[in-house]
């Protein structure tokens, strides 16, 4: 009785800047070209942060987060992950008690490399220790034909293709008997692309739907892409 | 008692001064007061319940030797704690005239949220022989580790408007503070004063406590003056087909208004909500300009200042007439008006009858109110509430029983205020009535949750507001745990209120974020009683600026919307059962009468043993109208059980709202109503497991949780001045909601929130009863062309809960198929239009 026959997607392949790339479900995004896996916003040590500033969040949500990433990058076959900034929410994701999961979980990966884009929270958290492996980068970071980095590019620069996090873009929709459901969302902007943040301990961010703008829900384990923003 | 009563003769000669003699109530408080009882007094506002209550203490103070201070004042010995701190001013001259009068060697201060540093400071140092205060500043002071010597001299506290407190959080606050009063001053009295009620009794056990060994601590019931008669009427439109169905903001009735207005010397014009409240005095001020200089606004969101320029105007004579909101219901004294009208339906006949009582003091007059309708519905209201106060059908109001979010709060209170052992704890919380089922099991739980955020938590120790040392005293963890609580005592939970401010500095009060956030410059919004345009928002105040054009919005607040009372109800149900046999005996009714004939025409108006539910289709989707009449609460939790059970046929979404009369389903496609029926939609059983479920698939639990967390301190608003810096440490309750019951469904907060919810249903509303009822009805079910004036109001309902079966994925590509290219960001109302 009703129209259900679209597609579903778990991850969606779309060309950017003319280059094929694969939107995850999991909020993650490949570049296959170059066996590289993005992500932004995992805001490691937020729910510690919060503790220790007496708000009692359970733990569990750090091992969720990792767990997804887990999944996309079995299913991604990615070599390299690199993460758009806010690695960290505090410094004191660097805590011994908040870092021992991540470590043990990068401990899993021992091949693939691991890059991060400075972020505004990886600017007051500092570098993750020496042994966690990662690569330490300031934006924009090159990975051809992109520019990699944290916060969307300024206004007014030459549009070069670039991929950003840091404003946690959500957006609600509305259909027929006043539905209504908000959503994380990828937004694809002329040849760049915002990505939605990757832990799922965040509320709804900064992103302002601007004309034009081409987002693509993130619906549990699903893709659903909708109309570009009118103006 | 061996001890001679002290003589009422200074009152006697003060009152025959002023060519007044004491009622016989007044005079059995102040006995009773004198030889130490406590008790309640109940009687209507401005009937002489304040001296009852007040002259007590001044008389024992009079009677005794010289002051004991060598400022020749007394000791603290009285706190008169009030539910509005816009009412402490008020209260304080109040109770300044009768210390002048009687000569009694008594200072008196306030001390609440609007009180100054300069005057906080000095009472650091020593407080006043009677202190006015609210529960929360009670609550600061009780932080204070020297609170045992501040209050040992302490001879009694007055609760005002004890009815307004008892039946919420804020009252269990009360419970709680005086609780630890009792155990630093022994002997301390209790009064409380309160408006009349069903439970009068338990009213007055709740606020009395009990002993130490578990025993309701005796006290007094004292009935004030009897009520005089009370003459409810209404305006009625003129052309009641082109009166709206819906709404409560519009002004259809403003010549009428006017009208009354003339011709009284002195008039209150009440609102339900601050809304109306703004929209009416700009009404009137616009079209009456000459009226402008002798007409006031008043309501809880105005600058103190502001308000208190309003009360004194009101006193003195400068104001003839004040729109007001329930800021005025309470407490704050002056003379009786001429002239009450009520805006839109009184809601519930203990505010009709308080309303009421405040015109026409004058012996052998009635006191007159007049309703003014906002919608065609709100007819059949006033002719139902004017047939419950007849029949004496007065709400009752329960007391709420223990909320484990304000005893974490009051943990930290009590840590902060010297410290406390498990054992002390819990027998002082045992003699509150809002803890004296609290289980020793309980308590542990909220200790686990001070000191380490609970079992799951465990682990975590960089989570500790509290730490016990060896000897089991449990204090503060650390200093910030002081700074922070200060911050955030309290159970009442508003959106972040942003300072109303004109360029030139100016303060005329607050209005909430989520409407400063829809607000773009130049947009102009009625405030105060003026045109402001807004001019920019900065660390929580909006900037404005006196507007040259009209206002095009008015600033929502939230919690504005009062539910029907069940007896209310009730009495709407028996009034439209007559209309239905043909009677239409008041004037209300015969004016509505057009309109409920329209009703039966399209659908059918219905019986007492009926259940009457509408089908229609319409370019938003499938309707169902169901209506219990049985009062919004009710109705919450019935839509979502509705929803819940006709879901569980098959995947399908739904949104619903709900008012006093009933509640709608909408859904995208027809929902198997019939089937439904069949399959046991009125069942009662399964009843508390389909109701947990529903309740929790309609997420009404999780927005319960933001009183909760709020009030537990889980959330927490910032530093005055550091709200940018702390925002790596904010979560919404909504996330932190989801995170609990993930990761941690144990949780007690969490499982409070989902006992608030199901006690407000099951409890206060009745549910089960109401679907037993319903269960034996006849379902008439009609199925109509287009919305019926009962229907009307729903259907334009946006406030709206949501129940899914379907896969989020499949109900979102539906929604993005159905609406093809039209699918855009879903579009904000961006503020109600003045109409």
């Amino acid at each position: 009785m009703r129209d259900l026959h679209m597609p579903r997607h778990d991850a969606l392949a779309i060309t950017l800047a003319d280059t094929p790339i694969v939107l995850y479900a999991e909020r993650a995004v490949g570049i296959p070209s170059h066996g590289a896996l993005l992500i932004a916003d995992l805001h490691l040590g937020k729910a510690m942060t919060l503790r220790a500033h007496g708000v009692p969040v359970p733990p569990g949500g750090t091992r969720a987060d990792l767990a997804r990433l887990d999944a996309v990058i079995a299913r991604s076959a990615a070599s390299h992950l690199y993460v758009l900034g806010d690695l960290v929410h505090s410094r004191l994701a660097w805590h011994p008690r908040a870092l021992a999961p991540f470590a043990a979980w990068r401990a899993t990966h021992p091949t693939l490399a691991i890059t991060l884009v400075r972020g505004n929270h990886d600017a007051h958290g500092g570098d993750p220790p020496a042994a966690l492996d990662i690569d330490v980068v300031t934006p924009p970071h090159p990975l051809p034909p992109f520019a990699l980095q944290h916060e969307p590019p300024e206004d007014g620069m030459a549009p070069l293709p670039s991929i950003f996090g840091h404003l946690h873009p959500s957006l609600a929709i509305a259909g027929r008997g006043r539905q209504r459901v908000r959503l994380p969302c990828f937004v694809r902007r002329g040849v760049s692309l915002l990505l939605p943040a990757f832990t799922a301990f965040t509320g709804g961010g900064a992103w302002q739907p601007a004309p034009g703008d081409d987002p693509y829900l993130v619906a549990g384990d699903e893709i659903v892409p909708v109309a570009p923003i009118s103006p | 008692m061996t001890t001679p009563l002290p003589s009422h003769a200074p009152i006697d000669r003060w009152f025959a001064s002023r060519g007044w003699s004491p009622f016989a109530f007044q005079r059995e408080v102040w006995d009773a007061y004198a030889r130490g009882e406590s008790g309640l007094v109940h009687a209507a506002t401005g009937t002489g319940k304040t001296y009852a209550a007040w002259l007590g203490p001044l008389l024992e103070a009079v009677s005794r030797d010289a002051p004991t201070s060598a400022r020749g004042t007394e000791p603290l010995r009285v706190l008169w704690l009030t539910p509005l701190r816009a009412l402490a001013a008020d209260t304080e001259r109040a109770l300044r005239d009768a210390i002048d009068a009687l000569g009694v060697p008594f200072s008196i201060e306030s001390r609440t949220g609007d009180t100054k540093a300069s005057v906080r400071a000095r009472q650091r140092e020593r407080l006043p022989s009677a202190l006015v205060t609210t529960p929360e500043s009670l609550s600061l002071l009780l932080c204070r580790p020297d609170h045992a010597t501040l209050f040992a001299s302490l001879r009694c506290v007055i609760v005002d408007e004890w009815h307004e407190l008892m039946s919420t959080k804020r009252g269990a606050q009360t419970e709680l503070a005086l609780a630890r009063l009792r155990a630093v001053a022994p002997d301390m009295r209790t009064w409380g004063l309160s408006a009349t009620l069903g439970n009068l009794e338990e009213a007055r056990d709740t606020l009395l406590g009990r002993t130490p060994d578990g025993r309701p601590r005796t006290g007094r019931l004292v009935r004030g003056l009897v009520p005089k008669d009370i003459v409810v009427e209404s305006l009625v439109p003129e052309e009641m087909d082109r009166f709206p169905w819906a709404g409560h903001l519009n002004v259809r009735l403003l010549p009428q208004v006017l009208d009354r207005l003339e011709r009284a010397e002195s008039a209150i014009v009440f609102t339900n909500t601050r809304s109306q409240c703004e929209l009416w005095f700009q009404s009137i001020v616009s079209t009456r300009p000459e009226w402008f200089e002798f007409t006031a606004i008043h309501h809880g969101s105005l600058d103190v200042k502001e308000r208190r320029a309003v009360e004194d105007g009101l006193r003195s004579g400068r104001y003839r007439i004040v729109v007001a909101t329930s800021s005025l219901d309470l407490g704050v004294d002056f003379s009786p008006v001429d002239l009450v009208l009520q805006i839109g339906s009184p809601k519930g006949v203990a505010r009709l009858l308080q309303r009421a009582g405040r015109s026409g003091h004058s012996p052998g007059r009635p006191s007159r109110i007049v309703c003014v309708p906002t919608h065609a519905l709100e007819l059949v209201e006033v002719s139902a509430a004017r047939d419950a106060m007849r029949a004496n059908a007065i709400e009752s109001r329960e007391p709420v029983d223990r909320p484990l979010d304000l005893l974490v709060q009051h943990l930290v209170t009590l840590a902060l205020g010297g410290g406390f052992t498990r054992s002390s704890a819990l027998a002082e919380l045992h003699t509150t009535r809002a803890y004296a089922a609290l289980t020793d099991d309980e308590l542990g739980w909220a200790l686990d949750f001070c000191t380490h955020g609970g079992a799951a938590l465990a682990a975590y120790p960089e989570y500790a507001r509290l730490a016990a040392d060896e000897s089991g005293v449990y204090r503060a963890a650390n200093p910030q745990v002081a700074r922070r609580h200060v911050l955030n005592i309290g159970t009442i939970v508003s959106d972040t209120a942003i300072a109303v401010r004109f360029l030139t500095g100016g303060r005329l009060g607050t209005v909430e974020e989520s409407f400063v956030a829809r607000l773009a410059p130049g947009d102009v919004f009625l405030f105060s009683g003026r045109a402001l345009e807004f001019v920019r928002v900065r660390d929580l105040v909006a900037w404005v600026r006196k507007a040259k054009s009209r206002a095009n919005a008015i600033p929502r607040w939230q919690g504005a919307r009062m539910p029907l009372s069940t007896e209310l109800a009730a009495a709407v149900r028996d009034t439209l059962d007559a209309a239905r046999r043909g009677v239409f005996d008041t004037a209300e009714l015969q004016a509505v009468r057009p309109v409920l004939s329209l009703q039966a025409e399209r659908s059918a108006i219905p019986a007492p043993d009926e259940l009457l539910v509408e089908r229609c289709e319409t370019k938003d989707g499938h309707h169902l109208f169901v209506y219990p009449f049985e009062g919004r609460l009710v109705h919450e939790g019935l839509s979502a059980l509705f929803a819940y059970r006709l879901a569980q046929l098959g995947p399908i979404s739904f949104t619903f709202a709900c008012n006093d009369y009933g509640f709608e389903l909408l859904a995208p496609e027809r929902a198997p109503f019939e089937e439904a029926l069949d399959a046991g939609l009125l069942s009662t059983q399964h009843l508390l497991h389909d109701i947990v479920q529903s309740l929790n698939a309609a997420e009404l639990a999780r927005r319960q949780f933001r009183e909760i967390a709020r009030v537990a301190g889980l959330i927490f608003t910032g530093y005055p001045g550091q709200q940018k810096s702390m925002k790596h440490v904010q979560a919404s309750s909504g996330l932190l909601y989801d995170v609990f019951t993930r990761h941690d469904p144990d949780n007690l907060l969490v499982r409070q929130a989902q006992r608030e919810v199901l006690e407000r249903q099951l409890e206060a509303s009745r549910l089960g009863r109401v679907l037993a009822r319903l269960s034996t009805s006849t379902v008439r079910l009609q199925d109509v062309e287009r919305p019926t004036p009962l229907a009307f109001p729903l259907l334009i309902d946006r406030t709206r809960e949501k129940i899914s079966t379907e896969k989020l994925a499949d109900r979102v590509r539906r929604m993005t198929t159905q609406l093809g290219k039209r699918t855009s960001p879903a579009r904000e109302t961006r503020f109600r239009r003045v109409p």
